[in-house]
């Protein structure tokens, strides 16, 4: 049974809708990534519109970020104050990422700079995690090693300083606030929450305790994404609602069962587990870079400016 | 059902021509004049129908409406693949389909196929910028452009796909989910020894109806409100997935 959806202005088989949906939502509820970093480029895989699947995918992940926070904040896993903080770096940034978006689609390079961000980041943040999983796995299991009360990171020296009572931190509002930028502009340019460099921030250079991180990211990515759903509506018109509506049927289920066997899983085998699914996106986007296309010449509709 | 169809139309021709249009050489019509997309839209199959007075090949060509397409070309900068030039186009029927009887080069000579436009690589599309690019640049542009469009099923080629019985001939015409909106011109040519005796031209439209054309003209015409309205959708849809799933 197929569906035809407006404005990607293609007919998909509703169960291959569904099925991508469950599938990263699954992995959303687990990890506490939007998902966006796996969905993107999967619809772009089965032949969507890279500015629609970006698009979309914002407005998607605003519903699973949703139904994965409240998760979290019945379980009390959610700062609020950071996250609010984080959030204005972060809407600073996806307002700004999604003018530079419209300026390279113009360009037609679009393509290549999602692909190269992807690419330079996933890397990174894959062997980060699986290292530091791994390390913290073998530490575990010698000597029943412990998280410290708190650590003493650089970004503790700066000024502007507040109390995040959930995160156990005193520390300056400004790296928050950087992250958040950050995240934002790649939010708006990749379609993706930017959970999965959100949260390796968090850890490494806020220094949040990892049990808090993942409820307070989806916090702040539901207002970020809801901002980039906003900013492509208005400026190029992709957003479709029927097509996130579908991913969302599935992701929100998926999501849910991802949630609730985080709880029984430890942090380290979490990250070592995300590490390297991060890795094989990677790979293929590498891949996809340098071997030689089936094809060199591509074809867009001219958008006038 | 299709061939219930098939009958049913040659059997209106059959008493149609023979009344009225004895002097003409060649009559056509199409099984629908609009396709509508809704919901379930997966495609669609046409039949375009008709009979000729004399012995003579067919040739149906379908134009969807023009666009303007940006063609670009990679290069290996760095060890990857880059967009790196490209080329503007004008004109571009955004979709194209030939059909005919055999195979067209024994119909036609190729003089008259570039005159008509008869065939993708005959089409006469416009550059933007031709002074400065050279025309075997553009050339090997425009066959990109037109491979791109095959792959995405917009352009297609079916010589043999013109099926003839007696005085009467028909064709399959198909229109992909991706085919965008808008006017398809189809023009019919009847072809005796090299030489175009007949041609007769039907339009057919495709448009977006219902639920479709609703999302689709709030999101073009009222962004600021349609991009609110997904969010609160949004929002909306995932505390109710976490309402049902705290239940269970």
């Amino acid at each position: 049974m197929h569906i035809y959806f407006p404005i990607a202005e293609q007919s998909l088989h509703i169960f291959l809708v569904l099925g991508m949906g469950g599938g990263v939502g699954f992995l959303s509820g687990l990890f506490g990534v939007g998902g966006g970093f796996l969905m993107t480029p999967l619809l772009i895989f089965i032949g969507i519109n890279p500015a629609v699947a970006v698009a979309t995918e914002a407005n998607q992940i605003v519903a699973a970020s949703v139904s994965g926070v409240i998760a979290h904040w019945r379980r009390k896993n959610v700062d609020f104050k950071m996250g609010s903080i984080i959030l204005i770096g972060g809407l600073m940034g996806s307002t700004i990422g999604s003018f530079i978006f419209k300026y390279l689609r113009e360009i037609g390079q679009i393509d290549l700079v999602i692909s190269i961000t992807f690419a330079i980041f996933l890397l990174v943040i894959g062997l980060l995690m699986i290292f530091e999983g791994i390390r913290a796995i073998l530490r575990s299991k010698r000597t029943g090693y412990r998280r410290k009360a708190h650590y003493h990171y650089w970004a503790h020296g700066l000024p502007f300083k507040a109390r995040f009572h959930r995160s156990r931190l005193y520390t300056s509002i400004l790296p928050p606030i950087f992250v958040g930028f950050i995240v934002g502009i790649l939010s708006a340019i990749m379609g993706v929450g930017g959970g999965f460099i959100m949260i390796p921030a968090m850890i490494y250079i806020l220094g949040m305790p990892t049990s808090a991180v993942i409820g307070t990211s989806l916090f702040q990515i539901i207002f970020v994404t809801a901002n980039v759903t906003f900013l492509h509506s208005i400026n190029t018109q992709t957003v479709d609602i029927v097509l996130a509506l579908m991913l969302l049927a599935g992701a929100v289920v998926g999501a849910q069962f991802g949630a609730k066997i985080s709880f029984k899983l430890k942090g380290e085998q979490l990250r070592a587990l995300l590490g390297l699914i991060v890795l094989l996106v990677c790979g293929k986007i590498i891949f996809d870079l340098i071997i030689e296309p089936s094809d060199t010449f591509s074809i867009m509709p001219f958008i006038s400016k | 059902m299709i061939k219930i169809l098939v009958i049913f139309f040659y059997i209106f021709i059959f008493f149609s021509s023979a009344k009225s249009s004895i002097m003409e050489t060649l009559n056509t019509d199409i099984s629908q004049q609009t396709i509508s997309i809704s919901s379930n839209f997966t495609g669609k199959k046409i039949l375009l129908f008709g009979n000729k007075e004399i012995e003579g090949d067919i040739i149906i060509t379908i134009k969807g409406p023009k666009e303007k397409i940006l063609v670009h070309e990679k290069t290996k900068k760095l060890g990857i693949w880059v967009n790196s030039k490209k080329i503007v186009f004008s004109d571009v029927p955004s979709y194209y389909a030939i059909a005919s009887n055999r195979n067209i080069n024994d119909i036609i000579p190729i003089g008259i196929q570039n005159e008509l436009q008869i065939g993708a690589k005959r089409l006469k599309i416009k550059t933007v910028h031709d002074s400065i690019i050279s025309n075997k640049k553009i050339n090997e542009f425009k066959s990109g452009l037109i491979r791109n469009k095959i792959r995405k099923n917009l352009y297609s080629s079916n010589e043999n796909s013109v099926i003839f019985n007696n005085k009467l001939f028909r064709s399959e015409i198909n229109f992909p989910t991706n085919a965008p909106e808008g006017t398809y011109k189809i023009n019919t040519y009847l072809v005796e020894n090299s030489k175009i005796i007949n041609s007769k031209e039907n339009s057919i439209f495709i448009t977006k109806v219902g639920i479709e054309r609703k999302i689709y003209n709030f999101a073009n015409k009222e962004p600021a409100l349609y991009g609110i309205s997904a969010i609160i959708i949004a929002i909306f849809s995932g505390s109710i997935a976490s309402i049902i799933f705290r239940r269970i």
